[in-house]
């Protein structure tokens, strides 16, 4: 792995929802590390759990997803993240409203 | 327990909570006050001992004496009291010592006990109405707020002004006339920040004619701040060659640092003259649940300064360098105005900085005791979030690149990629400054990352391990 990069890893017979999940990730990281990197430190603390929400929220916005791909990532998110953070379980409504900048702090 | 020593009566009260022990030396207790004196058997003094120590403002140890005894010593010569009182702290320490064997460890020499007498003194004879003139001393300190201390204020008056960065507002006092004189300036605001530190600092000294307070570890603190400010001419010094366009952001750090330090000035305010909190309670009253987090701040303020003294310079140093140019533009405000607050920016986005702000603002009585430096803290922030919003409003270039690669590859429904497009989109993506690795059982590079994966969270088989960042 190339030092200061970040790397996408996929499975070979990767499908498309899984691609386009990634580069939801990918784009994030782009926009505050390239586009406006006086980001940086503001993405350095943004939390695992509000990366998989801004995925989410990104691909239901795109509107042309499976319900049962978009479930389960939803289910990742209220089992995986969501739970341990003594959080409730959000449904995908939640997310359709669901902003980036209400989740993030300026600095 | 009591315990008759040289034929005064002294009573031990032990907590291993230090503001606890300042509460209840403070109170008014009418068993000392009433007590007749030398040889009568009522309880003359009471000791208060912290049995752990308190952070590093040191151990509380006090005294509270009697009326008839702090009139006895404190009517006496200095240097009979001083005699008087180095006997009578000997013979407590060894007293206490020889009766309280489990607390040795605790117990102090009697240099602290000499000092807690003499503290006391000063202290009773003020709230005794004693000594008129601490009195009102004390009076006028006590109707302090952060705001008001004069200091803090010489401090921040240093900060440049809108009309020496933005030649817009008023060209005759604009300061940058060539990168020559605007250094100059900047140096000399540097230095004169270093100068109001030092006047500070000779002040705080001068605040040990308060009894009660304990200066020793924040006047250290404050020779670690005049190195900051020394070693700040120098970041500016480094920074020249930004002068010409980067005047403003040059300012707008100064201003920055300015502030941050006027902060902590206002912090060290609210935790040194609390303990003074006697006649006047309502300078203090409300913040004491929110107390020891102001001492804990310090703490941590100290320790990371003393890790790391240069790391905010060298943090601002790599932030100059690396993105002033490449900041998102604001287009409300002109080019010089955006570029100071790029400057004020840069300070708060430092860890240390956003440190304090987050937990000043997360006290509210304190964030009432310090106005200014909130209001500082909401302006910056209310910028930030504005920032953020308009960055992530509308579809920026970043976006388009994602789209377009998105709709190059068709990425719809359930399909699967073929390897030849993994591939292309890897030459793509890298171009965009990221990897892609397709992990595969028959590459046998991959082939153990594959099986990982495989047997991992992703049972179907063909789900993503993940996207790795710096």
């Amino acid at each position: 792995m190339e030092l200061g990069r970040p790397k996408m890893y996929v499975l070979d017979e990767v499908s498309a929802y899984t691609v386009a999940h990634e580069m939801q990730h990918a784009r994030l990281w782009h926009k505050m590390h390239i586009e406006f990197p006086e980001l940086k430190a503001v993405y350095s603390r943004i939390p695992q759990r509000v990366h998989e929400e801004f995925v989410l929220s990104e691909l239901l916005k795109e509107g042309k997803w499976s319900m049962d791909d978009l479930l389960k990532d939803l289910k990742t998110i209220n089992k995986k993240h969501r739970d341990p953070e003594g959080l409730n379980f959000e449904t995908l409504d939640y997310y359709k409203e669901w902003k980036l900048i209400d989740q993030i702090k300026p600095f | 327990m009591s315990t008759t020593d040289n034929k005064w009566t002294y009573v031990l009260k032990t907590n291993a909570k230090g503001s606890y022990l300042i509460e209840e030396y403070k109170k008014y207790d009418s068993v000392i006050d009433e007590a007749q004196g030398y040889e009568n058997p009522d309880v003359d003094l009471i000791v208060y001992l912290e049995e752990t120590s308190y952070v590093d403002f040191g151990q509380i140890f006090l005294i509270k004496m009697s009326k008839v005894m702090i009139q006895k010593y404190g009517g006496l010569s200095f240097w009979d009291k001083w005699q008087d009182l180095g006997k009578l702290s000997k013979n407590l320490i060894e007293s206490l010592k020889k009766t309280h064997p489990n607390l040795e460890y605790a117990i102090p020499e009697s240099d602290v006990a000499h000092e807690a007498f003499n503290k006391e003194i000063a202290y009773r004879s003020i709230a005794y109405g004693l000594d008129p003139i601490q009195q009102q001393a004390l009076e006028s300190v006590n109707k302090m707020t952060a705001e008001d201390y004069e200091f803090i204020n010489s401090l921040r008056a240093l900060k440049f002004t809108p009309e020496q960065y933005d030649p817009t507002i008023n060209p005759d006092k604009y300061l940058l006339k060539s990168v020559d004189t605007g250094l100059i300036w900047l140096q000399h605001k540097a230095a004169s920040i270093e100068h109001q530190i030092k006047g500070i600092k000779e002040q705080l000294e001068t605040w040990n004619y308060f009894p009660l307070i304990d200066l020793d570890f924040i006047i250290s603190f404050f020779d670690k701040l005049l190195k900051f400010a020394a070693k700040l001419q120098t970041l500016i010094k480094k920074l020249k060659k930004y002068i010409n366009e980067g005047f403003p952001v040059i300012c707008g750090i100064v201003n920055g640092l300015i502030e941050f330090v006027a902060g902590i000035m206002e912090v060290i305010t609210l935790i040194v003259f609390r303990p003074l909190n006697l006649a006047e309670k309502d300078l203090f009253e409300h913040i004491e649940l929110e107390y020891d987090m102001l001492v804990e701040l310090l703490e941590e303020i100290v320790e990371l300064f003393i890790e790391d003294p240069d790391k905010i310079l060298n943090t601002i140093e790599e932030q100059v360098e690396n993105y002033w140019t490449k900041r998102y533009k604001n287009k409300k405000v002109n080019i010089y105005q955006h570029n100071y607050y790029i400057g004020e920016d840069i300070v708060m986005a430092i860890d240390l900085v956003l440190t304090v702000v987050t937990v000043v603002k997360g006290l509210t009585k304190v964030s009432q005791k310090l106005p200014k430096f909130t209001q500082w803290i909401d302006d910056v922030m209310k910028r930030g979030i504005q920032r953020l919003e308009d960055i992530f409003s509308k579809p920026s270039k970043t976006d388009e690149l994602f789209r377009a690669i998105s709709d190059k590859y068709d990425l719809n429904g359930t399909r699967i990629l073929t390897f030849k497009e993994l591939k292309r989109l890897r030459i793509e993506l890298r171009k965009l400054g990221i990897e892609l690795e397709v992990v595969s059982r028959k590459s046998p590079a991959t082939k153990s990352l594959w099986e990982k994966m495989a047997l991992g969270n992703n049972p179907e088989g063909n789900r993503v391990l993940g996207f790795f960042r710096e």
